[in-house]
């Protein structure tokens, strides 16, 4: 079987800020990310993870380098081609669940699929069908307050999937929960892995990196090792 | 649960309907201040002044000084003496407010060359007027003044009682020296006409005008007039400000769902649609509750009225300049980092 690459990042850099208030966040990165798999990125505080990340996933254009989606180059030069290629492919998932507090779990995990002339009716299938294969269908009309954290970063992930990208980015989504629910949310990802997505996880928590199928670490802006 | 409704939507909802409320009442009040205020002084603004003539020569000069004068803006009215009924002459020139119709028209701007015998007067007075033809006249020492228009308001008031003539046809009962009331828009448009009177008289003709007291320091800050129009001012300005208060923190409150949206890939035509929808409906709800509110309490405790054209300025007080002072917020908004909201 060939194995495919979903990502190949080629020399990416990226500084914040000018001159004497310069921070270097990433300085050269290269790395490969296969289809199908669960890749952690492992790190100390400001390494460039989160960067990292957040250009992988199209929030913002890198300095310099470039990288590949499905064998395409990525077009970052505008914010319109970076919105819709992060619309289309990509589902993020982050720390503090990042739910509406005055929309409910249908609502919220609905708002992944507004605005792009899908049909209500097609909507509320889809919205039911993921929240289904998440477990927390009977929390539909619940609001975040009223949920776990567990339950909410299952609404935080239904959120992500609902629109069927391939590419799944997770930063920390295991930070704010217990050991138990920690793991519950690693089989989820490990399902969503078996079912043809890829999930790139960024962690502290060296549990999270074993349950992952390659890990890569990094150090003041650079891959310092990549473990298959 | 009150607490979450407060927070979000709710906030914006009850801040309108408070607002609509408090606005339509300080409409109503200014309503009825501003009629209490002309009826006390039998509709003579707070700025006319009285004048009479001694010696004058001229019979026509009125109508030389009407068809002569470049001012406008005024309105000066004669006096006719009489127990029984409070009559006046009218004539104005240019865009001063008059007489408040009821019903009919007003005479017509500038003076006529001829007595034309017509006559604007109160409801009251019409009532005892007997129909000729399916029109009334008012009679006055033998001669008829044929009715062109009703004055009055709502409410019953001083106007009521009162009878306009056309000024021409009242010179023929007072003669031309008689006790007459210069008004108009404002003091200057007053005081121009008032020096214009004196230079059209006749050289041996004297003009008694009162004297424009022109007020200064404290007694000029504190004419009624002028504080009351302060008082409404700041009024106004409270409210534009709370408005904008309002409307800034109900987006500051959408900013995690705006950075949200971004995260997700909605366009930025969604993400205002979607804010500027979610605004007209909630405010335009909490406007139309807030009215619902306001028709028992004004009418409950007898503020006057609201009328149809008010809840027009109320709507365009609120809910309207709110979206004005929605767009600077808006756009600092949807410019903020998405990352920087997922912290
Ligand atoms: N928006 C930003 N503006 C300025 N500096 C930033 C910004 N984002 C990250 N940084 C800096 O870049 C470096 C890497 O940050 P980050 O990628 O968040 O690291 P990690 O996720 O590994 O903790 C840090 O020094 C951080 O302070
Ligand atoms: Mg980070």
């Amino acid at each position: 079987m060939i194995v495919m690459n979903i990502l190949e990042i080629k020399d990416i850099k990226k500084t914040f800020g000018k001159k004497d208030a310069a921070v270097h966040a990433l300085r050269g990165v290269t790395a490969e990310i296969q289809e199908n798999t669960m890749t952690a990125i492992m790190g100390k505080s400001g390494s460039g993870k989160s960067t990292l990340l957040n250009i992988l996933g199209g929030l913002m254009a890198a300095d310099e380098g470039s990288f590949t989606y499905a064998g395409k180059p990525v077009d970052t030069s505008s914010n319109r081609k970076l919105r819709k290629y992060r619309r289309d492919q990509v589902g993020f998932v982050v720390q503090y669940f990042a739910l509406i507090d005055d929309l409910n779990v249908f609502e919220n995990v609905a708002l992944s699929l507004r605005y792009q002339g899908i049909s209500r009716r097609e909507i509320k299938k889809r919205v039911k069908e993921t929240l289904k294969l998440l477990g927390i269908e009977s929390k539909i009309k619940a609001y975040p307050n009223e949920l776990s954290g567990g339950q909410q970063q299952r609404v935080a992930i239904a959120r992500a999937i609902v629109k069927k990208p391939k590419l799944i980015l997770a930063d920390e989504p295991t930070g704010a929960l217990d050991v138990k629910t920690s793991a519950e949310v690693m089989d989820i990802f490990r399902q969503l892995a078996d079912t043809g997505n890829t999930i790139v996880i960024v962690t502290h928590d060296p549990k999270v990196a074993e349950a992952c199928d390659d890990v890569i670490v990094m150090e003041d802006g650079k891959v310092v090792e990549q473990v298959s | 649960m009150i607490v979450k409704v407060l927070k979000g939507r709710g906030m914006l909802f009850f801040s309108f309907l408070v607002m609509t409320i408090c606005l339509s009442c300080v409409l109503s009040t200014i309503r009825r201040y501003n009629a209490n205020e002309r009826n006390s002084r039998n509709f003579y603004s707070e700025l006319a002044r009285n004048f009479n003539f001694m010696n004058m020569t001229d019979e026509g000069y009125w109508n030389r000084f009407f068809s002569e004068t470049t001012d406008s803006g005024f309105v000066i009215y004669n006096i006719v003496p009489d127990s029984d009924y409070d009559i006046r002459g009218v004539a104005y020139k240019g865009d001063v407010k008059t007489i408040p119709i009821a019903e009919g028209s007003f005479f017509e701007e500038g003076l006529s060359e001829e007595s034309r015998h017509t006559a604007v007067v109160g409801k009251e007075i019409v009532q005892a007027l007997e129909d000729k033809n399916g029109e009334k006249y008012f009679t006055y020492d033998d001669q008829e003044y044929k009715v062109i228009g009703v004055a009055g308001m709502k409410k019953p008031s001083r106007l009521d009682k009162m009878v306009f003539l056309d000024f021409k046809s009242t010179l023929d009962i007072t003669g031309i020296e008689s006790e007459y009331v210069l008004d108009g828009k404002n003091a200057e448009t007053i005081s121009e006409t008032a020096n214009s009177i004196e230079y059209y008289a006749p050289e041996e003709t004297v003009v008694h005008m009162a004297l424009d007291d022109v007020k200064t320091g404290v007694a000029w800050l504190f004419e009624k007039e002028r504080l009351t129009r302060t008082l409404y001012g700041v009024i106004f300005v409270s409210f534009f400000i709370s408005t904008i208060m309002v409307v800034f923190l109900w987006i500051e409150k959408r900013r995690k769902r705006i950075g949200i949206c971004r995260l997700l890939g909605t366009e930025n035509r969604g993400i205002v649609s979607e804010i500027l929808r979610d605004y007209l409906k909630i405010t335009t709800l909490g406007y139309l509750a807030g009215i619902v509110c306001t028709l028992p309490l004004v009418y409950g405790l007898k503020l006057w009225d609201i009328q149809v054209s008010d809840m027009g300025v109320v709507y365009m007080l609120t809910v309207i300049f709110g979206l004005l002072a929605l767009v600077v917020p808006l756009i600092k908004n949807m410019h903020v980092q998405v990352f920087e909201i997922m912290r």
